[in-house]
């Protein structure tokens, strides 16, 4: 719609009135027209007018309406209060002082005027107040009291608080966020470790010499034997030395006298206990449901926490917003100390140097000739298939280092034949291989992926996925081989797991637990070793070495991506390994632990931030999708193991069972029947196919949802747009009508006079931009001044 | 609790436990703070009056270990003085840190960050404003080009009105599409 310019006269008309009777003119009568006009735009009011004008547009309409019906005498506090859009008409009972309090606690003004509207409305609270429902008040003042105080004692009792406060002042954020996430996973670990011993360690322990009996069968429960348990168990012996260094070999391995520990699997009894405090406790159900249990737990913790940071991170939007956020989200408010700052700083500027650098580097790569870019791809091509080749080759090295460590290890003489030294190099060996190819193979790929001449950010990403890849594949090929061990052969008529060909394992799970087990230990002195041999040389390097060579290595980098990639593995080997052997979450507890003072003292003294500035949220979402992968993949071996392997005759809480469920058949069975026809209809297979189909369709149905307000997003945004251009075109035909130059894009020197006493004036070292007019006309400041003086 | 329980009395507290996000214990910490810039200056027992008149010049706020290697630091303390000249009083101080708290919301935060980034003070982010922006986080080290280049990228992705700078709404809708505002835009104490 175009206005003609008599339509437009006459709304200038109508402004210049409303100008002419606005209470904020001083002296003089507007010269200006436009200026008059402009001043008037919603846009040009004071921010804070701004916000309330916004949001509450409704609230105010339903003010006003109460207004009508009960007019009184206003103070001007309370109008003050009104304008910003909190409804103070209707205070009956403290549920209300308490909302409208809490809506000032988020006004952005000084704290002084908060402080007024403060006084006024407990006054006003006392004058209305009716005394209703005197009890749940008091109620409600006290739960309030009890959240204040839970609030300072989760302060003083949040761990390592003041320790992560001294690595974000010295670090920043990104560095931070890792130690945020090792303390979230020891708690985990912690919880993990409690359940266990609570439920399966402590009952076994404090009530197994009470006499016991086999869980009874119930009527048709097949798969319980307790004949070949009886035969078997005795079979299964553990030589047990007392020679110091053997011990101490022992202790690192899992073998000897730590195999028989509660650490392990073996350890356990298909026992019913007969406690004096809860009657018969079955230990084998005990022992499933708390595994199922941690990881539903560990399930729904997880869950949590990435949803927490899923509202916060739109993924598509960042691709728009590079620069924005780089300019307002790139200093972090929290660094606090000269070194680092100053790293900062250079960091930021590094970033978006680089960033201008990728924009030329992007331009002249639209314009490369056919020619590059078939050899660029093809080099692409090669480096992927040399990767995957990669891949498979250390696949191959485990499988074969685990086959061969375990046959040397089934051969009866083995310890006299060989040096102890000798014998404890090869119970390493798997574990020793796997970390040494998670050390060695991502810097291959680190330095591989500098031909495929990526943008630095895509470059980390696929470094980065390459590396997780490394490590779940390593971690799948000794699953694979284990399970081979394990499943070799039959078992029907030996205690043993293997005959003949196969290699013999009287408990075979305390097996796959010692593997873990030394898995862990490795990962963990290797953790050390790192920190101790690598980065403290470096250290000491360059600050007591005064030559230039010294000065060029510098101080290691605190690498966050590689050092989180670690943590998730371990979680991942306490996940694959705790229902193999209980205690492990233990260990993986006190690694993490030890871990955080250890990396504490490497991020405060030994390393520098990283130079590439870390966006804490997207990389914090990634590593939660790995973890979640992770999980998922831990949950198929242990639930195959739950529900297809025999266990072992001779060991272990299912001995007596051909699989390991069947031990809930057998409680089951022992139920009244009504409840056993209830949990008959909701294992059974239509039950199942029903929520799946309802599942599915609630899964379309948000999904589709989300689409459509997508669409509604990006429709919204076409209407601002527009909103602009009208009022810009506005502007500009006004400004043609009343001969006044357009293009002119004044900035108001003095700010308009508000009711805060907080816009003062601007601060000394103003900018002023006065674009140079068409013709040098009439000076505007003098007009504005003349407005607001 | 302690020695300071004579600071402030019970009245003033619960004030400032409904005007901030601040618990009891944690006003009295930020008091501490703030009479460790100036032991002099400032008494031991502060009254409702004092808290509002007494003024620590922007020198002295300036020399605490949490703002002085804030490249903004000037302007943080510009938008919480009274006059706008840096000076801030208790009450200041204690908004300043309220508002970079980390369980301020997000909109208080918003409000504030545009303040601080409008360095002439016109309600708008002009181009010399973020052309202050760059040069404070850079330390001077970009060129004039690349500064230029960088301020025409980000009102390209942001001036939705086409009209060269940012208004509130343009820089709200940026921040609220931003993850990491939140986590860089908070100071512990």
């Amino acid at each position: 719609m175009v206005l003609t310019n008599s339509q437009m006269e006459y709304i200038l008309h109508l402004f210049l009135e409303e100008v002419n009777t606005h209470p904020n003119r001083r002296k003089g009568a507007a010269t200006s027209k436009v200026n008059a006009f402009i001043a008037l735009l919603p846009s040009k009011q004071p921010i804070d007018r701004q916000m309330s004008r916004r949001s509450t547009t409704a609230k105010k309409r339903a003010i006003a309406r109460n207004n009508k019906i009960h007019p009184s005498k206003k103070d001007p506090e309370m109008e003050e209060l009104e304008e910003q859009g909190i409804d103070v008409s209707n205070l009956e009972d403290e549920e209300d002082v308490h909302r409208v309090m809490n809506a000032i606690k988020q006004l952005p003004c000084p704290l002084a005027a908060k402080r007024r509207f403060r006084a006024k409305l407990l006054q006003k609270e006392i004058k209305q107040s009716s005394g209703c429902c005197g009890g749940s008040n008091t109620n409600r003042q006290n739960w309030r009291k009890f959240k204040i105080w839970k609030k300072e004692m989760s302060y003083k009792l949040e761990p390592w608080g003041s320790w992560l406060k001294n690595v974000e002042g010295h670090q920043g954020t990104g560095v931070v966020s890792y130690f945020v996430f090792l303390r979230w996973l020891f708690f985990l670990n912690l919880v993990i470790f409690i359940l266990m011993l609570l439920f399966v360690t402590i009952p076994y322990v404090a009530f197994s010499n009470n006499g016991y009996t086999y869980v009874v069968t119930g009527s048709g429960v097949s798969g319980m034997s307790v004949a070949s348990e009886q035969t078997c168990s005795p079979l299964y012996q553990v030589n047990v030395s007392s020679d110091a260094k053997t011990l101490i070999q022992d202790f690192l391995q899992g073998s000897g006298w730590m195999e028989k520990t509660a650490m392990f699997y073996g350890f356990y009894d298909s026992q019913d206990l007969n406690s004096f405090v809860a009657g018969h406790y079955s230990l084998p159900l005990a022992y499933l449901l708390t595994s199922l249990v941690i990881l539903l737990f560990s399930l729904i913790t997880m869950a949590r926490y990435t949803m927490q940071s899923f509202r916060e991170n739109l993924e598509d939007q960042n691709e728009k917003h590079q620069y924005c956020n780089r300019v307002f989200g790139g200093w972090d408010f929290a660094l606090s100390e000269e070194g680092t700052a100053v790293l900062k700083h250079r960091s930021l500027y590094k970033d978006l140097a680089g960033e201008l650098a990728e924009q030329r580097h992007h331009e002249a790569r639209k314009n490369m000739s056919s020619n590059d870019k078939c050899r660029l791809y093809t080099i692409r091509f090669f480096i992927n298939f040399m990767v995957i080749c990669i891949l498979g080759g250390s696949g191959y090295l485990i499988y074969w280092v685990t086959d061969w460590v375990t046959s040397f290890l089934a051969d009866p003489n083995y310890k006299t034949n060989n040096d102890a030294i000798v014998v404890l190099l090869v119970e390493f060996l798997p574990s020793l291989t796997i970390t040494a190819l998670n050390g060695i193979v991502p810097l291959i790929f680190g330095i591989v992926v500098k031909a495929e001449n990526y943008t630095p950010e895509f470059t980390i990403k696929i470094t980065l996925i390459r590396t997780v890849f490394l490590r779940l594949a390593s971690l799948a090929v000794l699953i694979a081989t284990i399970y081979r061990i394990v499943s070799c052969t039959d078992k029907e008529t030996t205690c043993n797991v293997g005959q003949n060909a196969c290699d013999s394992l009287r408990c075979w799970e305390t097996y796959v637990g010692q593997n873990f087990f030394k898995l862990i230990v490795l990962d963990f002195l290797v953790k050390v070793g790192v920190t101790l041999g690598y980065e403290l040389p470096r250290k000491i390097l360059t600050t007591k070495c005064d030559a230039a060579i010294c000065k060029k290595i510098g101080l290691a980098e605190f690498d966050i991506p590689k050092n989180v990639l670690d943590i998730v593995y371990t979680q991942t080997l306490c996940w694959l390994g705790f229902f193999y052997a209980p205690l492990i979450p233990a260990l993986a507890t006190i690694s993490m632990f030890v871990l955080f003072y250890l990396k504490y003292l490497s991020a405060m003294y030994n390393t520098n931030p990283p130079e590439i500035p870390y966006k804490a949220s997207k990389s914090n979402n990634f590593f939660m999708i790995v973890l979640m992968i992770a999980f998922f993949l831990c949950c198929l071996p242990v639930g195959y193991t739950m529900v297809k392997l025999t266990p072992s005759y001779g060991c272990g809480p299912f001995r007596i069972y051909s699989y390991m469920t069947v031990c809930v058949d057998a409680t089951i069975s022992n139920f009244p029947s009504w409840l056993q026809t209830i949990i008959g209809i909701f294992t059974s297979g239509s039950f199942i196919i029903i929520l799946l189909v309802l599942l599915s369709l609630i899964i379309y149905y948000t999904s589709s949802k989300s689409g459509a307000r997508a669409k509604m997003i990006v429709m919204l945004k076409e209407q601002m747009i527009m909103e602009g251009k009208d009022k810009q075109f506005l502007l500009n035909r006004i400004y043609e009508l009343t001969g006044e130059k357009p293009g002119a894009k004044k900035k108001d020197n003095k700010r308009p006079p508000s009711n805060g006493p907080r816009n003062g004036p601007p601060p000394s070292a103003v900018k002023t931009v006065n674009e140079v007019h068409q013709n040098g006309n009439v000076s505007k400041d003098n007009d504005i001044e003349e407005l607001w003086a | 609790m302690g020695n300071k329980v004579g600071v402030f009395t019970d009245e003033q507290i619960e004030a400032f436990q409904d005007c901030t996000f601040f618990t009891k214990k944690e006003i009295l910490r930020i008091f501490r703070r703030f009479r460790e810039l100036a032991p002099n200056a400032i008494p031991k027992v502060m009254s409702s009056v004092d808290t509002n008149r007494i003024r620590l010049p922007y020198q002295q706020v300036k020399a605490m270990t949490e703002l002085k290697e804030n490249p903004f630091c000037e302007r943080i303390c510009q938008v919480f003085s009274e006059d706008g000249t840096g000076a801030l009083s208790f009450e200041d101080f204690l908004d300043l840190f309220s508002v970079l708290s980390e369980i301020a919301p997000r909109e208080l935060k918003t409000v504030y960050a545009f303040k601080i980034y409008d360095f002439d003070g016109d309600n708008y982010l002009g181009k010399e404003d973020l052309r202050s922006t760059l040069r404070c986080l850079t330390r001077n080290e970009l060129s004039e080009e690349e500064v230029e280049f960088v301020v025409e990228k980000v009102l390209e992705e942001t001036d939705l009105d086409d009209d060269g700078k940012l208004s509130y709404i343009e820089f709200e809708h940026v921040i609220s599409r931003s993850p990491d505002f939140m986590t860089t835009f908070h100071v512990r104490i």
